[in-house]
């Protein structure tokens, strides 16, 4: 590989599937395609279920160095980024990387006081901290089909692809997440904590 | 909330989500109109996914790309074995497997040991009562030893 490739402009015209069948023939250009266009969804994906940048870029890095080398697993037959969607769920689950919410770091910024940040600022990072620990009280398996139904706005069908189960399954699985979501949230909305 | 209302939970939080099919629409739609509880459930679903805003998109990191390459070229090719993917794969089942072994050997020992005092018992109350003890399968696993023996032991010890 030679230089630094700029992934800031478009590269190859290929498909994804084409870069991909390219990858399992070692190309390195075609992997940098890759990474230049799935590495934001890939990233924050990661970021999105972890609550970490840095855990994030790790799972982000496991991903595109597990694509190269298992390139050849991918089937024609589904589609690119629910492929590589996969790779990136496995390494957030199997890992057990577990989000934990910077208490120490959340607490300091809330003891800071909104005389010291926007009022709007403050609110917003408190309603987040809340809701982030309610989502990470979840099992591993409901977390996840929530974050991919909701912050990446996938359908029941994708995420069934994404995670293997059915769709009822994963209607199941948000199903219950939600009810264990409203159950400890419920109690903020009444008091005025959290608003929509 | 009754088993109808039970069912048509899950309808609302398909609701919620735009997932719903004719069928379930119109099942939905009917039993909302005589039913406050869910009326008032599916607006708390309403309110929960208006709260589940996905975070601001972080941007990825100039290094990223870098650091994979690096990665790469650090490990060519690595492509597991069948033995190292057989032992990965087993490996989370190995320390209940373990476990497990060790609880049967330990059952079987102490059966074993269990069978073995009781044959030893058996012969001695057989020997008392003058008769003559069954033949016995049941391996011995310790040895016999001439009472007056057995006792010079345990005095020496």
């Amino acid at each position: 590989m030679t230089g630094e490739p700029n992934l800031e402009t478009p590269g190859s015209s290929a498909s994804d599937a084409e870069l991909i069948q390219l990858v399992t023939q070692r190309d390195e250009q075609a992997m940098t395609e890759v990474v230049r266009r799935f590495q934001a969804r890939v990233l924050n994906l990661a970021y999105r279920y972890l609550g970490d940048r840095d855990e994030a870029e790790v799972v982000a890095q496991d991903t595109f160095i597990k694509i190269w080398n298992r390139a050849e697993t991918f089937r024609g037959s589904a589609q690119v980024w629910t492929w590589i969607y996969r790779i990136t769920v496995n390494i957030c689950l199997t890992n057990r990387i577990r989000h934990r919410i910077k208490t120490e770091e959340l607490d300091e910024s809330v003891a800071a006081g909104p005389a010291q940040q926007p009022r709007e600022a403050f609110q917003r990072r408190e309603q987040q901290a809340i809701i982030q620990r309610a989502l990470d009280m979840l099992p591993e398996d409901q977390r996840m089909a929530i974050v991919l139904s909701r912050y990446e706005g996938m359908s029941y069908e994708e995420i069934g692809t994404v995670l293997g189960r059915s769709v009822p399954a994963v209607a199941t699985l948000i199903f219950r997440a939600k009810e264990r979501l409203r159950m400890r949230l419920t109690p903020f909305l009444r008091r005025g904590k959290l608003s929509p | 909330m009754g088993t109808i209302c039970n069912s048509v939970s899950l309808l609302l939080s398909k609701q919620a989500d735009g997932e719903l099919n004719d069928l379930e629409t119109r099942r939905l739609t009917l039993h909302l109109g005589s039913c406050g509880a869910c009326a008032g459930r599916q607006a708390e679903y309403q309110a929960l996914n208006e709260l589940l805003l996905a975070p601001e998109p972080i941007l990825a990191p100039p290094y990223l790309w870098t650091r994979v390459r690096a990665a790469i070229i650090r490990r060519p090719e690595v492509k597991p074995g069948v033995w190292e993917t057989l032992a990965r794969r087993l490996r989370p089942a190995m320390i209940p497997l373990a476990a497990a072994a060790v609880v049967a050997l330990a059952v079987i020992t102490s059966s074993q040991l269990s069978r073995t005092i009781a044959v030893n018992s058996r012969d001695a109350a057989a020997k008392a009562v003058n008769i003559e003890p069954e033949e016995s399968n049941v391996p011995v696993l310790i040895p016999d030893v001439p009472a007056d023996t057995a006792q010079d032991s345990l005095d020496t010890h």
